[in-house]
């Protein structure tokens, strides 16, 4: 079978739950429709690969092509089987400017492909460390996948949940054999979703055309290309954030609550992403609650409840991996209570001088500071409503970030930082992008 | 100009087209540029200038990466240490566990590299560094008679020479 099956099957069954999902009459442009459904699509596959998994004790090829098409299949019956709405209006059709700004994204992972293949065919450290090494245990290791919890394995990060090591692992049983290529354009997907959802839900909400500029800039710059091409996760974190965002961002529009439950998903999708994305999950979903328990609205409960049962149900594998298979993390000393390795002052002054270093880089070329720049400036306009979720996420996340840094103390703070910190902040940068955006230019269509 | 162009009463048809497209483009670039270059909020201004810049600027950047990269690549392939065991792979068949006994310094960053991907060679088999209690047993050494006298020392008997590798097999 071909490279690409597996992206029609998800894409296939995310078209159709969210069209199952949202009622008729709604604000989504056909571009941002695809690139929203493609990662539900990709998440739903992911769960079901991961029960399946649990049930059958291994990877069965047949079975779980089989059990992926069926869930395309029931989302399609469930679709046509949906009763039809009375709505005069019709859904927004293709806009000529959105197809060419997404042509041009397309146009833009060319070099960017090329760049990846001349620097890393088989990813960076972490992709033959962690995450399609784990793969390889899933889809070649039968019944005794399990070996890759193994304490043998500490270099590999045993605890961390299986999300893209089960999108390779889809990706894989479609070829029939754990190929290089696959990995490689699993990147690319990732890389192309979150531009484009970027680009088209910035279209969507500003109607303008500097909605392309945030893709065009990262997608140029060539430290970007590294990492979201290195074949690690935090490109798929940064899709699933921004796909929560714009989800919250369209229910603060719309007010349509099937956008707080798509949110909901989105989040309960980066649970399984890694210990990271959990984090997140867990402070957006935090925020969204204060917000929405604080403002007086007649669905609010209705909205909690929807919200919180997309979480659950798309956390589910999350919750299944931490109860059943999670080992403990043999990589965290508590330096607050270790007499040996003690958090003092002198490591939070190191953490923000190292914060500082990174984003004053020349290797950004200024993005970061333009970024915090535009952070600050864009407070002015964006703290309305549900959009004031997005900048609280992003300061409480990074004071987590930090005391993270600051408590586990199983690493000299040094060379840590410089192994992660660049990730973190790539992974929060696109969800950064759009709400900065998002909120400058919101008023000239609202006006 | 639109004025001008609106008392033009008495000119010809191709006047007043050609004034019609003069009239049309004006408004449709006012209202545009009136969006972009808003006053009421010059920062809009400064900060797609300042994402237009680093976008140049990138662009050259990732131009100038690719192509010497390129160059760097015709002469030095890029080489992934891994494939040195897919040779093995194949005789591990069945196997969970191997010894990987080594002389280098794995708290070397090219060291903990090649170690890395040789594991991912070789899994869903784990490579249990300097155990030589398995059943098969990799020896990766720098220094080749070092291998050969740790080989004889243990009592291990050769299976298989590969690009460097000893894969041993215990008795």
């Amino acid at each position: 079978m071909s490279h690409f099956f597996p992206y029609l099957v998800s894409f296939v069954t995310g078209h159709f739950l969210l069209n199952l999902l949202l009622p008729k009459k709604n604000p989504l442009s056909p571009g941002l429709r695809f690139f929203l459904a493609a990662g539900l699509g990709l998440s739903v596959n992911v769960g079901l690969l991961f029960l399946a998994l649990i049930v059958m004790g291994q990877v069965d090829r047949a079975w779980m092509i089989g059990l992926n098409v069926g869930a395309a299949g029931l989302a399609a019956a469930l679709y046509l089987r949906k009763p039809k709405e009375k709505s005069r209006s019709r859904p927004p059709e293709f806009d000529r400017w959105e197809t060419a700004g997404i042509l041009v994204i397309l146009a833009c992972l060319g070099p960017l492909m090329i760049y990846a293949q001349l620097f890393h065919p088989y990813g960076g450290w972490d992709a033959w460390q962690v995450w399609n090494f784990k793969a390889k245990f899933l889809f070649l290791g039968g019944e005794n996948w399990q070996n890759l919890f193994n304490p043998v394995l500490w270099r590999s990060s045993p605890h961390y949940p299986l999300f893209l090591p089960l999108v390779n692992v889809w990706a894989w049983i479609s070829v029939g054999e754990p190929a290089a290529l696959s990995t490689f354009l699993i990147a690319i997907v990732f890389t192309f979703l979150t531009t484009g959802l970027l680009f088209t839900a910035l279209k969507n909400l500003t109607g303008h055309w500097s909605a392309i500029v945030p893709p065009l800039t990262i997608l140029s710059s060539p430290f970007f290309g590294i990492l979201a091409t290195s074949q690690y996760c935090d490109i798929v974190i940064g899709y699933y954030l921004l796909a929560a965002g714009v989800s919250l961002l369209l229910f603060e529009k719309t007010k349509l609550n099937s956008f707080a439950f798509l949110a909901g998903l989105f989040l309960g999708t980066l649970t399984f992403t890694k210990p990271e994305g959990a984090i997140a999950a867990f402070l957006m979903a935090f925020w969204f609650l204060f917000y929405k328990i604080l403002t007086p609205s007649p669905s609010k409960k209705l909205t909690i409840v929807r919200f919180l049962t997309g979480l659950f149900i798309n956390a589910l594998p999350f919750v299944l991996f931490t109860w059943l298979f999670a080992p403990i993390n043999s990589t965290f000393i508590n330096g607050w209570t270790s007499a040996s390795h003690p958090a003092d002052m002198t490591r939070l002054k190191t953490i923000f001088v190292f914060f500082w270093a990174e984003i004053s880089n020349f290797k950004y070329a200024g993005l970061w500071l333009t970024v915090v720049t535009g952070f600050l400036v864009s407070l002015r306009y964006g703290l309305r409503g549900a959009s004031g979720i997005l900048p609280l996420f992003t300061v409480s996340y990074l004071v987590v970030l930090i005391l993270y840094y600051h408590i586990n103390t199983h690493f000299e703070i040094l060379s840590w930082m410089q192994n992660t910190l660049n990730r973190l902040l790539f992974a929060i940068l696109p969800l950064l992008l759009f709400w900065i955006f998002a909120s400058m230019w919101r008023k000239l269509k609202d006006a | 100009m639109r004025e001008d162009c609106l008392s033009d009463e008495g000119s010809t048809n191709g006047i007043k087209l050609r004034c019609a497209v003069k009239v049309g483009v004006y408004v449709a670039l006012k209202h545009h540029y009136s969006k972009i270059f808003s006053m009421k909020n010059p920062l809009r201004l400064v900060l797609i200038s300042a994402f237009l810049i680093i976008t140049t600027f990138n662009i050259i950047r990732l131009t100038g990466n690719i192509l010497s990269l390129n160059k760097i690549r015709k002469v030095r392939p890029y080489a992934f240490y891994g494939r040195l065991f897919e040779g093995i792979t194949p005789l591990l068949k069945g196997t969970q566990y191997v010894g990987y006994m080594t002389d280098k310094d794995l708290s070397q960053n090219a060291h903990a590299m090649h170690f890395a991907q040789a594991q991912y060679a070789l899994a869903p088999v784990i490579m249990d560094l300097n155990n030589a209690n398995h059943p098969y047993v990799i020896f990766d050494y720098e220094n080749p008679v070092e291998a050969v006298r740790k080989i004889k020392e243990l009592g291990l008997v050769p299976y298989k020479q590969n690009a460097g590798l000893i894969l041993v097999k215990n008795p």
